[in-house]
């Protein structure tokens, strides 16, 4: 549905993604891993066209990414993007005005669960509260891909169900959901696949369960194992 | 498109407002010094007068300053997701900013004309005679070199032309911050190069400007310099989407 | 839910279910959650929550009504068997446990005598 193929980006002489290829199916959770600085971040943002490559694209349902992508990819990044001038009532609005899978009625449902009120403003929003707004107004779309970008980061555990709550309520058979982060337990039981990054590289890709059920092996061990002992074998 | 522009005048919503707010106090200080008539009302009359005078000039100046300001940030931070996440392309979400621009500077433009011409009506009526108004403007020492035989037409027209090149001098600004963020990004002396190219740009357009031919005719000659202007914006638009489209990453 | 990591979860899941079928939080013939509703409750993936549902049904655990769901089995012999099998897993982790302390299976009937009174 989603893929790039042999994907490359330098920021100067840095390289931040190299050569990566990658698939992503529908009706799949990916758990996107890797210590910070190994490209994740990158590689989103070049699935939505915020960041152009130096070499290798992105390609939705076989074209390349663009208008079309982005009617049905929801991207949440890392950092907040709001105009500070906006509640959250005003991002509501925002994005009502500009996706047409976005739902008014799942953003307020959302934002009730996530204890947050229309009349926040987003720049007096604290790191947590910011986070659980984020997650709400992307999770109001009804996309086709979602690629959230460490959803859990600075995250209460209150929250956090919650959030793993809405991520899985959006699964369906036609839709995949990315899921960045550097803590693998959170992730552990909720994710079909995990995508292991190291170094601007795509070191493994591999099923959550046929890992445990071949190498009664977690996908913690699996993290300790590449980022502990540097090993790249392939499974 | 429309959407897009919405925004756009959220985003500068506060300085017009701004600019409003003391267009009104000039304009108030303007009345109270006609209806105090020449004796009393000299001082208020020459402050309000100077006042929308310096509203209209760094005004408009300054609305221009303003979408250049919010379109480096909109490249430059990370409220630029908010942007580039939208599924719209970069001609339209550089074109909504322009098209946005250029109808405030031509509102603010038409606003400003508006009310001087009914500023100058109310003071020719209320202190008694064209000759006898211009005396106290005089008298004030703002020079106003209006030969009262020139029609309208014959002054606005060159006032349109100066704002359509003020809009050229923006986008070319647009297409200087859009150079230092994609093919100067990350490089040294990115701020200043892309500076020196708009200083550039803006010098190539003057001339462009200058070398038109003398049409002999002052209204067409004005008709083809707001023209060539509107060329040129739309020339540095394309070129401007076309970087951003392909070598934007924000 | 705490899950062992490193063990399939789909194991662990269908074990949950049915000792909720054998102690009776589930009724024979009663109707299973939807997976989605499923996952939500354990927190797991949903493909995971499909997996559980066809190896219960393979099992004869569960069936299907098509466009209806899931349905516990109302074969009362079936749970029986289920609470059979899942006491003597224990029974034998158990011995094994005891086993690894150097305790005879004669010597832990009496230390259950004693603890359970």
């Amino acid at each position: 549905m989603l893929e790039c193929r042999e994907i490359t980006k330098n920021y100067g002489r840095k390289t931040a993604v190299d050569h990566v290829s990658l698939k992503i199916e529908p009706g799949r959770i990916y758990a996107m891993l890797g210590p910070n600085g190994s490209g994740k971040t990158t590689l989103m943002k070049m699935a939505v066209g915020l960041v152009k490559p130096n070499s290798g694209a992105f390609y939705y349902k076989g074209q390349p990414i663009g208008i079309e992508s982005r009617k049905e990819i929801a991207y949440m990044s890392t950092e907040p993007y709001f105009y500070a001038w906006m509640t959250a009532k005003d991002i509501g609005k925002y994005y009502e005005d500009f996706f047409e899978d976005f739902s008014m009625k799942r953003y307020r449902d959302l934002l009730a669960r996530m204890e947050l009120t229309e009349d926040l403003k987003a720049k007096s929003l604290s790191s947590g509260m910011m986070a659980k707004l984020k997650i709400a107004v992307t999770m109001a779309r009804e996309a086709k891909i979602y690629l959230l970008d460490e959803p859990l980061n600075g995250i209460d555990l209150l929250a956090r169900d919650q959030i793993i709550n809405s991520v899985l309520e959006a699964v369906s058979p036609d839709v995949a959901l990315v899921i960045s982060s550097h803590l693998v337990d959170e992730l552990e039981k909720i994710v079909d696949t995990a995508i292991f990054m190291k170094n601007s590289h795509l070191v493994e890709v591999c099923g959550a369960e046929e890992v445990r059920i071949q190498q009664g092996k977690s996908i913690v061990d699996k993290y300790r194992e590449i980022y502990g002992h540097g090993g790249e074998e392939l499974c | 498109m429309l959407k897009l522009m919405k925004y756009e005048l959220r985003k500068t919503m506060f300085s017009k407002l701004v600019l409003l707010c003391i267009t009104g106090v000039a304009e108030i200080a303007y009345l109270v010094g006609v209806f105090l008539k020449a004796d009393k009302g000299d001082q208020i009359l020459a402050f309000g007068a100077i006042g929308i005078i310096m509203c209209m000039t760094i005004g408009i100046f300054y609305i221009g300053i303003d979408s250049l300001i919010s379109f480096h940030r909109d490249l430059n931070t990370k409220q630029s997701y908010m942007l580039f996440l939208t599924p719209k392309n970069s001609y339209q979400v550089l074109g909504a900013k322009i098209l946005e621009n250029g109808i405030s500077i031509f509102l603010a433009g038409v606003f400003f004309a508006a009310l001087i011409a009914v500023d100058a009506t109310i003071g020719i009526l209320y202190i008694g005679g064209v000759k006898e108004f211009l005396d106290i403007l005089d008298q004030l020492m703002i020079s106003i070199r209006v030969d009262i035989h020139v029609t309208p037409r014959e002054i606005l027209m060159p006032f349109f032309a100066v704002l359509a090149g003020w809009l050229m001098t923006v986008v070319s600004g647009d297409l200087a911050i859009v150079l230092s963020a994609t093919v100067f990004a990350g490089k040294k002396f990115s701020g200043i190069v892309s500076f020196l190219i708009f200083l550039l740009l803006d010098y190539i357009a003057s001339k462009v400007l200058n070398i038109l031919p003398d049409l002999g005719d002052m209204m067409a000659q004005y008709i083809m310099i707001i023209g060539v202007s509107f060329v040129m914006v739309i020339v540095m638009y394309v070129a401007t989407g076309w970087i951003m489209e392909r070598k934007l990453s924000v | 839910m705490e899950f062992h990591s490193a063990l399939p979860i789909y194991l662990q899941v269908m074990s949950f279910i049915k000792r909720d079928i054998v102690n009776g939080t589930l009724k024979p013939g009663e109707k299973l959650p939807s997976v989605r509703d499923t996952a939500i409750q354990y927190a797991i993936n949903p493909n995971t929550v499909s997996r559980v549902y066809r190896e219960l049904e393979m099992e004869g655990v569960s069936y299907t009504k098509r466009g209806m769901g899931t349905f516990v089995t109302e074969d009362e012999n079936k749970i029986s068997q289920m609470r059979a099998e899942m006491a003597k897993d224990l029974v034998s982790g158990f011995l094994e446990g005891m086993g690894q302390l150097g305790i005879t299976a004669k010597e832990a009937i009496e230390l259950i005598r004693q603890s359970s009174g």
